[in-house]
């Protein structure tokens, strides 16, 4: 469909009668986090009726490196505190954490089921924000606040007790942290929705979403600014999607794969995020924002490998910063995947998934000159490891563990990871 | 500085091929001759000093250091350069920076660029050497050949410093740094023949290119000089058609805009960003260089009326304005053309971010602010100070419930005898720009009630920023003071002390060639009052028999 | 008397020493007016900076009110006795562009060089304490020191620039010894010699101050006044020279110390709270005694990792584990590591104001700035990192201030840092970093 040629200016918002007319109205994401529903009232930690014993504490670490081969000796070593080491106690359990197998010489990163499957405490209410993806009302197990039936956001049932997801709609640790540097600078989300007869009420309307190279303006209260122009691309991240809008409701055609951008608060963690059955709920605010919703099937896979590979936040960061278990996620995230069988197997591969965002009025616009949106930097080692873990997890075959860093040995990082002397990820480097 | 694109070294390079060092080796003794006196004294203002030299030194040269301030008189910053010294904190800031530049100078990676001859040892004095390249740069940055006894003293210091530092280029550069801090560099020395009260021929040169260029007066204008052409009108009206004809006219005419439409303001006023959290870091530059495109496209690139300056609707914007303007901005370079639509309201320079923006309250606008800028601004007509006592608590009270609308808060001036007097003048204007708030964003309501745009001046009547822009489109005044002010820009003289009589032959080809701009420069330019002197002050006899202000003689 | 004083200092400049004594003019004051010792000598401005690692908790840190007589909050309870010699700017923003933020990096190496950096412990330019050293450290043994108060030698935010770091003195006996022991220049004796540069630099000004006579023939009067004006302020320059020329006295009333005993160092909270004031006292008298003009203090590390025996994770790991108390609104524990930080610096504060020093202190006639890498270290946020300027920098720097930056870029805060050590500088900093507006509420 043509892109409409009237562009509304956002600073004034008038109640339109309905109208017939080309529309336009292009908003910029702000706020962007996993839709996990909290059920407490206030905080992040409080126990609720999501978590009825609160957020997911630390790992008890000396229970976790506990093996068969490990002595308890050995791990009394690797636990000791920063009073008696001196040093960060990440740094003094990171190589252990990734041995947690039932042999030594296992990467439990790259095999986590060559480990025992700890447990983890999963969401137990009964409320999700989501969608019913399969159009089954009896399967999913959540109803939305609402009042929607069956909904399926089964990955919200997997994380949403976790310290550094749960919380206050966009309150949460990451979702902050996610917030501040989008708003810096990190990436930008913009979302433009069009149609020919009115934007509160239409027939044929249309639902794009995608990256722009351009960045948010924050203003001194910390917030973006509104009616910035923006392009959008048509990278690997965009997509467009029909829709319907009643009442100020969007509601987008599902997809059979949505591309979007990825929730994201660091360089290394942005990118893509795929979608299969996906779709899109849009609501449009009074004050001229936009709020929305965004589900699908994502495959478990690439959701465990995108988390527990990283440079310099990976698998070690996430348990003892952000309080996870990768080993447990893996196995929370297989026992609860609930779509995409694979065709061989007729094992799912895949989990459903929602996304909330909150968005500013904005223009945005086609780029009449190519423009490009950088690739999110990674590293080789990160880039090994993800193979690794992609060959064993789909043959069931453990894989070796890559060869160590040969180079000097590197300083604790900034996030518990070791990175390779303070390098930057943005240098590629063969020994990490 | 933007390079308009001719390359600044070029120049220095181009005096030593114009063979000047005939006029460097003339040892012109000019104070000593009774029958030139100094007419005029004028301060370089940061523009002139930073574009000098660049151009004189190339602008690979960093200039950091603090300048003097210079002072608005008569509507124009340029006009103080007349009447302002400088200070010890001042001169401190000048004495080092100078000394930073001619250390580039003479640096490694810069001399062979820089400094044409070559010591016979680079660590021992070499007179011949060092004496050449102090006569070359001494006449670029006095904008006259040094005098015997001004090149003595550099060249001796530069072979002592030499000596004792054991490197020629040691020498040197103190020397230079020498006529850096000189006054004959940091003011333009005018002088004037006592036989007919007019500017000598390297003070024409450089009042013409400071005018048209805000820069040093290139190899062609010194030579000029040099050989009398300058003398005659006829070599004046070449010069002006060369310095018009250049790319390089657009740096001078925005240094004029920017004194003109009183851009520096920005400097002095902040926005609360609670109120306008939009008023971000970009937003004052952005606001000037569109004042500053939107006049030189107008003026100068489509040689259009200067008076459709209050009226046009067309303008540029980059992102960051189009966000205050609310309207989406095209990617295709950092700066677009753009034309309001009709109702949108806007009028000209009036209804600009910058215009709106610096003349408002930090957190709501205000129309005396606004109506006293535009009428010292566009009406050489300054509003006095309020008196002492005024009690501001009504027109700040933007809670009253019944006085709802900031039109209805100043009527109380209307009715106040010794209010009136000058607020009748000014709120009208402003009141007529009140669907713009504190940073140019289109409003339609105050406090719920709509506001009314309607305004009286002079017993016309007019509604909004358009009808503003008319009436000031059509008011023979509005062309007449860009007139006097450029007049005034050019001579360095307040512009309250220029008469219509100095500038009436000027204003009737002004008026006859359609408001152009170029017709007006070239028609001051060329005029015999351009180069005028005052007469030479008569020796200190009666001190007190006429009171002379500072500023009563015009130049 | 203009051809002898060049002849004079001719001589001066040809290698014998500076024993010459210019008549002291009693209207001669420097630029502040002030900072005049008893002998009449101006006092040399110090300038030194402070970093802490991890930033601030906004709800305890930050006063609600601007100004002068802004309200006290809890974790600048330590810095109480300084209020008044002290301003507090804070809510200025490191930009980041096109950069990726280089977490518990691109803070620090903005408000220090004034560009966010490529990558991780890299400085793209060098760092503003060696600028003003270059401009103020002449005459003095060390152009800088460096210390780290919890012994960890990588802990110096102090460069020419790239990766290295000037290495920073690791526990107070080795201070002690850098300072005081083989080398030390006792300040009543032994040899001091000029800067030439200072004398160059008097000699240009003569052949300026010679150009008056041939201008001032034929000038009008008002034009007249103006070039004295003009020349009075050439003659004040060679003036101020003049006397930099003189040997500086030292004028403070300290005595050199007895070495400290051994002590441990490590990155403990009590440890810090011991060795800390011991690293400061050294460091003032080697101020107050000439052997340096600049210092710089890490206090802690950028990802902080100091720790409270007794706890399981140091600083930096509780800034992102602990999560937010839903009643207090911030993190209780790691809040307390800001507080001790601020102790640290108020020790420092403490020392340097503990020397007399003509009629003030040393801390008045220095500048020292406190800095950070982040504002939120839990989110890695480089909005709202706070700065503290401390001293009075011998008049030049008013005092007892809180200014909030709304926003606008760090560098501003150390464009005017350096405009108050008086550098000759009107623009800093890179891209959306650059600046040239000082932040004139705090220079007097």
């Amino acid at each position: 469909m043509k892109k409409a040629v009237l562009v509304t200016a956002m600073t004034v918002l008038f109640a339109a009668p309905a109208v017939c007319a080309p529309w336009v109205r292009g908003y910029v994401v702000g706020n962007y986090e996993p839709a996990f529903y909290y059920g407490a009232k206030t905080g992040a930690t409080d126990p609720g009726s999501d978590c009825p014993k609160g957020a997911n504490p630390d790992n008890n670490y000396r229970q976790i490196l506990k093996t068969a081969w490990r002595s308890d000796d050995e791990v009394r070593q690797l636990t000791r505190t920063v009073t008696e080491t001196g040093k960060d106690p990440t740094a003094v359990m990171t190589n252990a954490l990734a041995h947690r197998g039932f042999r030594k010489d296992i990467e439990t990163y790259i095999n986590p089921f060559g480990a025992p499957d700890p447990g983890v405490q999963e969401v137990t209410g009964k409320i999700a924000e989501g969608f019913d993806l399969d159009g089954n009302a009896k399967t999913g197990g959540f109803t939305s606040p609402d009042g929607r039936r069956g909904i399926d956001n089964a990955y919200y049932r997997v994380m949403g007790c976790g310290n550094s997801y749960r919380g206050v709609a966009y309150q949460g640790y990451l979702s902050n942290r996610g917030n501040d540097k989008m708003l810096e600078g990190l990436y930008t989300m913009v979302v433009r929705v069009s149609g020919n007869q009115d934007p509160m009420n239409d027939s044929n309307a249309r639902v794009e979403i995608g990256y722009s190279p351009d960045h948010i303006v924050k203003d001194a209260m910390g917030n973006a600014v509104s009616d910035y122009s923006f392009r959008i691309v048509k990278t690997a991240q965009y997509s467009s999607l029909k829709a319907t809008i009643k009442n100020g409701v969007v509601e987008t055609e599902p997809l059979a794969e949505l591309h979007m951008p990825a929730f994201a608060w660091y360089e290394t963690n942005r990118g893509e995020a795929v979608l299969f059955k996906g779709r899109v709920r849009l609501q449009m605010q009074p004050d001229g924002g936009l709020s929305g919703l965004a589900g699908g099937y994502q495959d478990f896979r690439m959701v465990y490998s995108k988390d527990t590979f990283n440079v310099p936040s990976g698998g070690q960061s996430r348990e003892t910063t952000y309080y996870q278990n990768q080993i447990a996620m893996y196995y929370a995230l297989k026992r609860n995947a609930d779509g995409i069988p694979d065709p061989k197997t007729g094992e799912n591969t895949a989990i459903s998934t929602a996304f909330r965002f909150l968005a500013r009025p904005a223009f945005v616009v086609d780029p009449e000159t190519p423009a490009v949106i950088n690739e999110p930097l990674t590293s080789d080692r990160a880039e090994i490891e993800r193979a690794l873990f992609w060959k064993a997890v789909t043959t069931g075959a453990i894989s070796p563990e890559p060869a160590r860093r040969t180079g000097p040995r590197p300083q604790p990082s900034k996030d518990g990871l070791q990175v390779n002397n303070g390098a930057s990820p943005t240098v590629a480097s063969a020994d990490r | 500085m933007k390079d308009t694109g001719i390359r600044r070294h070029t120049i220095a390079i181009a005096f030593a091929c114009a063979g000047l060092m005939n006029i460097a080796l003339e040892t012109a003794s000019f104070a000593a001759s009774p029958a030139n006196y100094v007419a005029g004294l004028r301060r370089l203002t940061e523009t002139e000093y930073r574009n000098s030299i660049a151009d004189i030194f190339g602008s690979a040269i960093d200039v950091q250091g603090r300048f003097e301030p210079e002072r608005r008189v008569g509507g124009l910053l340029a006009s103080s350069s007349a009447i302002l010294s400088i200070t010890p904190a001042g001169f401190e800031g000048y004495s080092k920076m100078a000394d930073r530049i001619a250390a580039q100078v003479v640096d490694e990676k810069n001399r062979g660029k820089l400094i044409s001859c070559t010591p016979k040892t680079a660590t021992a004095p070499d007179d011949k050497c060092a004496g050449e390249a102090v006569s070359h740069y001494g006449l670029i940055l006095f904008r006259r050949p040094l005098t015997g006894a001004e090149l003595k003293a550099r060249t001796a210091l530069a072979a002592s410093i030499a000596k004792s530092s054991g490197n020629f280029y040691t020498g040197l550069r103190y020397a230079l740094a020498s006529l850096i801090s000189s006054p004959q560099f940091l003011f333009r020395v005018e002088t004037a023949s006592a036989k007919d009260n007019t500017l000598d021929n390297y003070s024409r040169a450089a009042r013409l290119s400071y005018l048209f260029w805000d820069t040093t007066p290139d190899a062609e204008l010194l030579a000029a000089a040099q050989n009398g052409a300058l003398a005659t009108p006829d070599g004046v009206s070449r010069q002006v058609d060369r310095l018009m004809a250049s790319p390089r006219l657009e740096t001078g005419m925005r240094a004029f805009f920017a004194d003109y439409f009183e851009l520096d303001t920005f400097g002095n006023i902040s926005k609360d960003p609670t109120i306008y959290p939009k008023f971000m870091g970009g937003v004052a530059d952005s606001a000037k260089e569109e004042t500053l495109r939107t006049a030189i496209d107008l003026t100068l690139k489509r040689n259009g009326d200067m008076r459709d300056l209050m009226t046009t609707r067309k303008t540029f914007i980059n992102r960051t304005l189009a966000s205050i303007y609310g309207v989406p901005f095209k990617f295709n370079s950092d700066w677009m053309p753009y034309e309001f639509p009709e109702d949108a309201g806007r009028s000209g320079l009036l209804t600009q971010v910058s215009m709106l923006g610096m003349f408002s309250h930090p957190g709501r606008s205000s129309p005396t602010k606004r109506g006293v800028a535009v009428l010292d601004i566009f009406l050489c007509q300054p509003t006095p100070n309020p008196p002492p006592n005024v009690d501001f608590s009504i027109i700040n009270d933007v809670s009253n419930p019944t006085l709802k609308t900031v039109r209805q808060r100043l009527m109380a001036h209307a009715t106040n005898g010794v209010c009136a007097s000058c607020h009748t003048h000014s709120d009208p204007i402003g009141l007529s720009l009140e669907q713009f708030d504190s940073i140019g964003v289109r409003r339609v309501q105050e406090n719920g009630q709509p506001i009314d745009v309607s305004a009286t001046l002079q017993g016309q009547n007019f509604v909004g920023a358009t009808g503003l822009g008319k009436v000031l489109h059509d008011n023979p005044k509005v062309a007449a003071c860009f007139a006097r002010k450029a007049y005034a820009y050019g001579v360095g003289a307040s512009s309250e002390r220029v008469s219509a009589a100095m500038v009436r032959t000027q204003m009737d080809s002004f008026t006859a060639g359609g408001y152009r701009l170029p017709v007006l420069l070239k028609a001051l330019a060329t005029s015999p009052q351009f180069f005028s002197a005052p007469p030479p002050e008569q020796p200190k006899v009666e001190q007190s028999k006429t009171k002379t202000a500072m500023n009563d003689v015009v130049h | 008397m203009a051809h002898n004083r060049r002849i004079l200092l001719r001589g001066l400049f040809h290698g014998s020493t500076a024993m010459v004594t210019l008549p002291f003019l009693d209207c001669f004051l420097d630029d502040s007016g002030r900072a005049m010792a008893a002998t009449g000598k101006p006092i040399p401005t110090r300038f030194g900076t402070f970093f802490w690692g991890c930033g601030l908790t906004k709800a305890l840190f930050l006063p609600k009110s601007t100004g002068a007589n802004y309200e006290d909050t809890p974790q600048l309870a330590s810095l109480k006795p300084f209020k008044a010699k002290m301003n507090l700017m804070s809510g200025y923003r490191a930009y980041v562009d096109n950069r990726t933020n280089i977490q518990h990096w691109t803070g620090l190496a903005a408000i220090t060089t004034g560009i966010a950096p490529k990558s991780d412990t890299i400085f793209e330019a060098q760092t503003i304490d060696q600028t003003i050293a270059d401009a103020i450290g002449h005459g003095t043994r060390f152009k800088s020191i460096e210390v780290s108060c919890s012994g960890n030698k990588r802990e110096s935010y102090s460069s020419l620039g790239g990766s290295n770091a000037n290495p920073p003195e690791t526990t107070p006996l080795g201070l002690y010894t850098r300072l005081f022991g083989p080398g030390f220049q006792d300040p009543s004796k032994g040899d001091w010699k000029p800067d030439p540069q200072v004398m160059l630099q008097q000699s240009v000004l003569s052949v300026v101050a010679d150009d008056r006579k041939q201008l001032m023939q034929n000038v009008g009067a008002s034009d007249k006044a103006r070039l004295d004006q003009y020349f009075t302020s050439v003659r004040e320059l060679e003036q101020t020279m003049a006397v930099e020329l003189q040997r500086p006295e030292m004028i403070a009333k300290v005595s050199i110390p007895q070495a400290p005993e051994e002590m441990p160092v490590s990155k403990s909270v009590p440890m810090l709270r011991k060795v800390t004031p011991v690293m400061s006292k050294l460091l003032a008298i080697g101020l107050a005694t000439n052997q340096t003009r600049v210092f710089n203090m890490a206090f802690s590390e950028p990802a902080s990792t100091i720790f409270m025996p007794g706890d399981s994770q140091p600083f930096h790991q509780a800034t992102h584990e602990e999560p937010v108390d839903g009643t207090l609104g911030y993190q209780p524990v790691t809040s307390k590591f800001s507080t001790y930080s601020m102790e640290g610096y108020a020790a420092l504060l403490a020392a340097l104001d503990d020397i007399k020093e003509g009629d003030g202190t040393l801390l008045d006639h220095s500048l020292v700035m406190a800095y950070t890498d982040t504002s939120y270290a839990k989110l890695h946020a480089v909005d709202g990192i706070p700065m503290i300027l401390a001293g009075s920098a011998n008049g030049r720097m008013k005092t007892g201030l809180h200014v909030a930056g709304n926003s606008e870029t760090v560098t501003r805060v150390s464009l005017t840092v350096q405009q108050l050590m008086g550098l000759s500088v009107d623009h800093w900093g890179s891209e959306s970093n650059l600046t040239n507006r000082a932040v004139s509420e705090i220079m007097a």
